[in-house]
């Protein structure tokens, strides 16, 4: 592991460019995720919530 | 007191960002959901605690980040994994033509230590400032920072994405000296 890297000197060019491609990769990751319907449990889930709460005194 | 509507529609509106987030938490898909579960439960019994007009996304990522590592405390669990599944298959150099595989990301992603992830994930993925990093996770500014930055330089490591013909001319491998010999790339 190099210490002497580290919060330093950063090296310009290199580092925007792979900057840039690890944000698109990560996002890339969730964004099928992010991208999906909300599925049925989570909305059941908030109606059910929901109704108890407007039940509830 | 009764929930308003405005709280409900947005918690719908962050359910897709609260799954993502709980996937790279718990890494796989059922966990995830039942972790959103928990959260969306708490949230809506916590909501006389939210201050409508604040950020309600920073405000359910804490909750799930906090009932995630109450549930590890819970069952005794070390927080940082040793080895994810994908890691201990990862090749040890990427792909030749120098265009990042997801596998090998994906793997390289759930290598790093958890703060690391969790830093990087809040920051990278969700958009949140650092301030508001800082705030979720509960710690200083430039804790959240310096994850970050370590979790990109482990990453640019580990994807080998310091060598020379990914990116850039000689004068910048020359910085940052491989031990892979350079024509085997070819």
């Amino acid at each position: 592991m190099n210490s002497n890297d580290d919060a330093n000197e950063p090296k310009p060019v290199l580092e925007a460019k792979v900057q840039a491609e690890l944000g698109k990769k990560l996002q890339q990751v969730y964004s099928d995720v992010i991208s999906e319907p909300v599925p049925d449990r989570f909305l059941d889930l908030l109606q059910e919530l929901e109704n108890s709460s407007s039940t509830k005194r | 007191m009764s929930v308003p509507d405005t709280f409900k529609t947005e918690l719908l509106s962050v359910i897709p960002n609260l799954r993502a987030f709980a996937l790279s938490l718990t890494k796989t898909a059922d966990k995830a959901d039942d972790l959103v579960q928990e959260t969306l439960m708490k949230a809506w019994n916590k909501h006389h605690l939210f201050q409508a007009g604040t950020n309600l996304k920073a405000w359910t990522f804490t909750i799930m980040r906090n009932e995630f590592y109450s549930q590890m405390r819970k069952r005794g669990r070390e927080v940082q994994d040793s080895e994810g599944v994908l890691a201990s298959q990862l090749a040890s150099h990427p792909e030749q033509q120098g265009h990042m595989d997801m596998q090998d990301f994906k793997a390289a992603l759930e290598d790093l230590p958890e703060d690391q992830r969790e830093a990087l994930v809040l920051i990278g993925a969700n958009g949140f400032s650092y301030e508001e990093a800082a705030e979720i996770v509960g710690v200083a500014v430039g804790t959240i920072k310096s994850r970050v930055s370590r979790a990109r330089s482990r990453l640019v490591e580990d994807l080998g994405l310091d060598e020379e013909g990914e990116f850039g001319p000689d004068a910048i491998s020359s910085h940052i000296v491989g031990s892979v010999a350079l024509d085997s790339r070819r």
